[in-house]
């Protein structure tokens, strides 16, 4: 596809979904039936794409909850706070259709700075732990302690002048630069990229061992790894991610909001136990809650918003093609906990600090950062990243052996186990595996006769929740489309 | 649509009281019955299909929830004779299995395919024959490890004896990658109709379903119900 046609065709499917409620009557007579599998973000945002196309849809959720990995918790905490246990931050660029849903439905977006580690605003009081010493931005910038760190001249000079997150484009630049069309990652000159991870690249390219340690390209297929860079470059997402944002109130505020404009649409607590198809639909047994004997629905098409590896413990019947099924149970997800914190007070303010935003080197801690007070709450929560399946109170001991101020005044500390959520156990996809994009890609965008698929996965670039509602309207228009 | 519920609250209503008036009496008992599939049905070869356990034990049932879904196991083995004696007394479940059931290896781990870790199969693969292999397992499972596999990291468990994280670590070593044993968590799920080396008229899959949740203090495990069911396979 053209690079224009691509932006096209991308923009048709976004521009498209947010008509209001009067444009569904126009579509009606196509009453197309589609069932869509899940209601975490996709789900939702999928089934709402469709009813703005004027389908008619049904959203069968396992679980007694929607929203999926995006969860917004209250219990536990004082003073009416809140946490986001799944899906942490919106970043701005980079969250273009998540923000036209922000808008359409009167939520607020409020700044969120530092959130889960991000590097802006710079210069804020971050201290990043190397080598059991803290570091200051401006302290990382200065030649003295990048060549103490076993930085080569060249990466100095680099990093005297830019931020760390920039450290890609010393070695990358060109190869971002001359990739011609970001809407797919092969044919653009750089297809025997994917044999090789990302990490030998930087090799290739003259990256000192502790500009590869910083970089992180291990396991990162290098195809994938640049064509990401240039997708985020085509969007103007810079290597900095942006500036990042929550919802008011919570990012469950999202699902909250798609899911009272789908009213009835959804059957919460309404598992899938078999999904048979054929050339004219698509026929799905489940179980209603509280009711034993299985019930069947049909419909002209069926989109999966189920992360994969709890999707494929659904038979389907036929089997999915050998192609779909090596997608389905080859995708990798990551999966983390966050762990939060409740404070009586900014209690680092006390100690000299202006911020808490630290990385640190322990195993059972990994960073923390302050997540914006609510108003007229006293407390303030800190949200921590750390290990899956550690309790908070251990993740908590571990903080406070790597603080650098003095006491401090925790009172609370909570975490959601996602490893042991049955229904959403995953978070974002991981990079594809040196030697297998050719496998998945462009597989993982294509539906299986009537099966269609959406997802974290399903988009150009996987990030976040906005390639979840991205996947979902591209979805919705093919259906509808079809 | 209110009637719906009204009408389907009082039969949950109704179904509830009649357990409670002729189960609460004597229920200490261990049953677990595979309610699905039916025993010495027949399902083509290679299709993934669906099963339903349920499970009660001291008055508490996964029914109600009382017993949790993570602590149902379902084993799934080819056999190229189901109809011999010896298929329906398999033998008991691996302790690393009931392990792996128990902890929260499935939130990030499959059997037979990725998820955000690798599979126990692909696990098994690369380990067996290695020396010292349950050794570093075990050691990985208890302390947490990264870059074997991929960008994420093995978080630690240290819920996990040493004995258990070891029992664990044998399994995936000795039998992880044993395709003709396949394993499904949770009082529903699908398994898979994997056929024998060489399928015959008399070849199927035997499945048979486990209780690995705690057990009162001097209590056997020993279930009582349809614990095992042979599904025969056909077609090519």
């Amino acid at each position: 596809m053209e690079r224009r046609t691509f932006l096209k065709t991308v923009a048709a499917g976004i521009g498209a979904s947010i008509l209001p409620a009067t444009a569904e009557a126009q579509h009606s007579t196509t009453a197309k039936r589609v069932i869509v599998a899940g209601a975490g973000i996709t789900g939702l945002a999928c089934a709402y794409e469709l009813m703005q196309h004027g389908l008619d849809v049904t959203v069968l959720e396992a679980s007694g909850r929607y929203g999926g990995h995006v969860f917004t918790g209250h219990d536990g905490l004082s003073d009416g706070l809140w946490a986001d246990y799944g899906a942490d931050h919106l970043t701005r660029p980079g969250y273009e259709q998540f923000f036209r849903y922000v808008e359409a439905f009167g939520l607020e977006a409020a700044p969120y700075p530092n959130a889960e580690g991000s590097p802006l605003p710079a210069n804020n009081g971050q201290l990043t732990q190397i080598g059991g010493a803290f570091y200051t931005d401006a302290q990382l910038a200065d030649p003295a302690t990048l060549r103490m760190l076993g930085f080569n001249a060249k990466e100095v000079a680099f990093l005297a002048r830019h931020p760390w997150y920039e450290l890609p484009t010393l070695y990358l630049a060109d190869h971002i630069a001359r990739f011609d069309d970001p809407s797919q990652p092969f044919g653009n000159g750089y297809d025997d990229l994917d044999a090789i991870d990302l990490d030998t690249l930087y090799a290739r390219q003259g990256a000192s061992q502790r500009a590869r340690d910083a970089l992180g390209g291990q396991h990162v297929n290098a195809l994938y790894g640049v064509w990401r860079f240039a997708v985020m470059k085509e969007r103007g997402i810079p290597l900095s991610e942006g500036e990042t944002f929550h919802l008011k109130g919570g990012n469950g505020e999202m699902p909250k909001a798609f899911a009272a404009r789908l009213g009835a649409r959804v059957r919460l607590d309404h598992p899938i136990t078999a999904i048979n198809h054929d050339a004219d639909g698509v026929t799905v047994t489940y179980t209603a809650y509280g009711r034993d004997e299985p019930q069947t629905m049909r419909a002209d098409y069926l989109v999966n918003c189920i992360a994969l590896p709890v999707f494929r413990r659904i038979p389907v019947t036929p089997a999915l093609s050998p192609a779909k099924q090596y997608v389905v149970d080859n995708v990798t997800y990551s999966s983390h906990p966050f762990f939060v914190f409740e404070a009586e007070s900014k209690f680092w303010l006390d100690h000299g600090f202006t911020n808490l935003a630290m990385s640190f080197e322990h195993p059972d801690i990994q960073s923390i950062w302050v997540v914006p007070e609510a108003a007229g709450a006293t407390r303030v929560i800190l949200k921590a990243f750390g290990p899956s399946g550690l309790s908070p109170q251990r993740v908590l001991a571990a903080f406070r052996e790597v603080y650098p101020g003095k006491r401090d005044t925790i009172v609370q500390a909570l975490t959601h186990d996602w490893s042991k959520d049955a229904f959403a156990p995953t978070c974002e996809m991981e990079p594809f595996a040196s030697g297998t994009l050719r496998q998945f890609w462009p597989e993982i965008l294509k539906p299986d006769g009537r099966l269609y698929f959406a997802g974290t996965y399903a988009d150009a670039l996987s990030r976040g929740m906005e390639s979840c509602v991205r996947s979902a309207a591209r979805v919705a228009k093919e259906i509808a489309d079809a | 649509m209110l009637k719906t519920i009204g009408l389907s609250i009082a039969a949950l209503s109704a179904s509830s009281f009649a357990v409670l008036l002729h189960a609460a009496p004597a229920a200490t008992g261990l049953t677990v019955d595979i309610t699905s599939p039916a025993d010495r049905s027949r399902l083509p070869w290679d299709a993934q299909a669906p099963y339903a356990v349920a499970v009660s034990y001291d008055g508490k049932s996964t029914k109600y929830d009382e017993i949790p879904a993570d602590a149902v196991v379902l084993r799934a083995t080819s056999l190229t004779d189901a109809d011999a004696p010896s298929a329906r007394n398999a033998g008991p479940l691996a302790e690393g299995v009931a392990r792996i059931s128990q902890s929260n290896c499935m939130g990030c781990h499959d059997f037979a395919a990725s998820s955000a870790g690798p599979s126990f199969a692909a696990i098994g693969k690369r380990y067996a024959g290695r020396s010292n292999a349950v050794t570093t397992l075990a050691g990985h499972i208890r302390n947490g490890s990264s870059g074997a596999w991929g960008g994420g990291a093995m978080p630690p468990h240290p819920d996990l004896s040493p004995a258990q994280a070891q029992a664990i670590a044998q399994w995936i070593v000795a039998h992880g990658n044993d395709r003709a044993v396949r394993y499904s968590i949770g009082k529903s799920g699908s398994f898979r109709m994997t056929p024998p080396a060489k399928p015959g008229p008399r070849s199927g899959v035997v499945l048979s379903a486990f209780y690995t949740g705690p057990l009162k203090p001097g209590d056997t495990g020993k279930a009582t119900g349809r614990d095992t069911v042979i599904v025969y396979g056909s077609g090519s």
